[in-house]
């Protein structure tokens, strides 16, 4: 019967998940936390640099929103909603620590590079320069500001457009894209000056 | 997502859109969640984790209030301050000029009546600002000064609006006093330039008339030169060697017999010559030949034709002393006039003849006269040469240019 239901909850859009949700329909809203729950992994692990605090952050995530359904007015995607409640509760675990760490041991991207399946695999010279790359890119994206990481990953990484993260954020779209802007130049910066040539920028006219 | 503006290397654009996380048992995780979720009130409202995000803004970050950042809803956040942000971004000139070009492009649509500005604009005093502007011509802006208390806070309101009111600064008539003073004291000065001029004219009218007088003068200065040389007497025969004959000598004082009945001595002599500048000037007389000396020097003459300017001149101006006339070498003449040279020697003839008292035989002697006018030797022949020659240095003239000048006369016995 679960089955069955999941089987016709996918068509259903996350405004009816979410007014389902509220109605008590306590399936709707573990659809709708599958549906956004890596998406929000993800967003923590890029903020928190920590697999455990992920997850943790990701359940909190959900259990607050699904508290506070009531507080959803409708005006804006509810995954836009449910991403706010993550990047704050990262914030205030990243306020709660004592010390700025760099990374962490258990640092999902870390082991994500070393474990890439992706074609470039294939290609030992290929696989290695990518690891490298990626642990610059990590580097680096850990470098910039709260500000600058948090709209960066929602942005560049989760694949959200200007005006989504702006919900998200609560700043207008300019500032969105400045800030994106500014976040991709520093990171090419960065790049550069760790040995990676401008002559390899995708797209460089 | 919006396509990048600034693009990374090769290779890391493609690592970030698909960033290898190693993740979780999302199915599990989601288990986990629901499980927490049935043991959880509903209702429970965590206004802290709605609220927007506290991130600082980035130091160049294009700013907005953070009153604007603190409202509760994602659709209440504003659109944009486009134009900031891509005024910021050109100034730092950077790589970002179609992030600039979006921004503005956005700007240009998002331009409506604002209504902060608005409100400072109402904070400024402005209150036709929105209004029909009040014409030039209308009187009210300089008849109705505004309340001096108000001037500090209007000024105020408009450095913090960035709108100037028309009518605050039109209300600028207060300086009028001081271009009232302004033009008193350019009228002072313009009175006092006038009066310079004034002044200066007259002065220049003054010394005009005084510079026609002079060369009046030096006009007249140069005639007794050349007068004297129509009454000039006829000079003495000179012989080559200069020395003047008591022969050549007699007939000079008959062809001038005007010159003969002056007085015989030397200043009557040489009054033709010695006529003062002045008083030729004065006199002007026509050259006639009974003019005497006594008559040229017309100083104390009444002449009507006389122009009377010239005469106050004249007689305000004391009378320059007798002066010989000037030769060719200066004040002196070159040579010694044949008349005084005759005047001198027959002066003291008669003391030659007296040495010659008893002979039969008159002596012939040459005197030799200095510059200076006296006798600087006379040359004699005879018994009584000594005593001639005595006689005879006893005689002067005139000072005369020329080094010496000799004259050879004939003592003949009494």
């Amino acid at each position: 019967m679960v089955t069955s239901a999941r089987q016709h909850l996918p068509e259903r859009t996350d405004r009816e998940l979410v007014t389902a949700a509220r109605e008590g329909d306590a399936e709707a809203f573990g659809l709708l936390v599958r549906r956004h729950q890596r998406r929000v992994y993800r967003l923590a692990v890029h903020l928190l640099k920590s697999g455990a605090e992920a997850e943790d952050v990701t359940q909190d995530t959900f259990v607050r929103a699904y508290g506070a359904l009531d507080r959803f007015d409708g005006r804006s995607e509810p995954f836009t909603w449910i991403y706010r409640i993550c990047v704050n509760l990262s914030l205030n675990a990243l306020r709660s620590r004592k010390t700025r760490r760099a990374s962490s041991p258990d640092d999902p991207r870390i082991e994500g590079l070393l474990v890439d399946n992706r074609p470039a695999a294939g290609n030992p010279a290929r696989s290695t320069a990518d690891k490298q790359l990626g642990r610059a890119l990590i580097e680096g994206i850990d470098d910039l500001s709260d500000t600058l990481r948090t709209t960066l990953i929602l942005v560049c990484i989760d694949g959200l457009s200007h005006a989504e993260a702006g919900e998200v954020l609560g700043c207008p779209e300019g500032t969105i894209a400045w800030r994106v802007h500014e976040a991709r130049k520093k990171l090419r910066g960065m790049l550069s000056e760790r040995g990676f040539d401008d002559d390899d920028i995708e797209g460089k006219e | 997502m919006s396509e990048p503006t600034l693009k990374l290397q090769r290779n890391a654009e493609e690592l970030l859109r698909e960033f290898p996380v190693t993740e979780p048992d999302f199915e599990a995780q989601a288990t986990a969640i629901e499980a927490r979720l049935k043991g959880s009130p509903g209702g429970v409202v965590f206004d802290d984790l709605l609220r927007v995000p506290e991130l600082p803004a980035e130091p160049n970050e294009p700013g907005l209030p953070s009153s604007v950042r603190a409202t509760s809803g994602p659709k209440s956040a504003p659109k944009s301050n486009f134009a900031e942000m891509a005024r910021k971004s050109v100034q730092q000139k950077d790589d970002s000029k179609e992030l600039a070009k979006e921004l503005l492009a956005a700007t240009a649509q998002s331009r409506r009546p604002n209504a902060e500005m608005v409100e400072r604009v109402r904070a400024a005093g402005r209150t036709a600002a929105t209004s029909t502007p009040v014409a030039s011509s209308a009187p009210a802006a300089t008849s109705t000064p505004l309340p001096k208390s108000s001037a500090p806070a209007v000024e105020e309101a408009q450095r913090n609006s960035g709108v100037v009111a028309r009518t605050v600064t039109t209300v600028r008539p207060a300086a009028a006093p001081a271009n009232n003073r302004g033009v008193i004291i350019g009228v002072i000065g313009g009175a006092l330039a006038l009066a310079a001029c004034v002044a200066l004219f007259v002065r220049a009218s003054g010394e005009d008339e005084r510079t026609k007088a002079a060369l009046a003068a030096q006009k007249a200065a140069d005639a007794p030169v050349a007068a004297p040389k129509v009454d000039a007497p006829t000079p003495a025969p000179v012989s080559n060697d200069g020395v003047v004959t008591p022969e050549a000598l007699a007939a000079a004082q008959k062809a001038a017999p005007s010159e003969a009945a002056k007085p015989s001595s030397a200043k009557a002599g040489a009054a033709p010559v010695m006529a003062p500048a002045a008083a030729a000037v004065k006199s002007a007389p026509p050259p006639s030949a009974g003019a005497t000396p006594e008559a040229v020097v017309l100083e104390d003459d009444p002449t009507p034709a006389q122009p009377a300017p010239v005469e106050h001149k004249a007689e305000a101006t004391p009378e320059p002393p007798l002066k010989p006339a000037e030769g060719n070498s200066g004040s002196v003449p070159l040579n010694p006039s044949g008349g005084a040279v005759s005047t001198a020697l027959s002066s003291v003839r008669g003391g030659a003849q007296a040495c010659l008292a008893g002979q039969a035989d008159p002596v012939s002697a040459v005197v030799t006269f200095a510059s200076d006018g006296h006798v600087l030797r006379v040359s004699a022949s005879g018994p009584s040469a000594a005593c001639i020659q005595a006689a005879l240095s006893k005689a002067h003239i005139a000072p005369f240019a020329k080094e010496s000048f000799s004259a050879t006369t004939t003592i003949r016995p009494p």
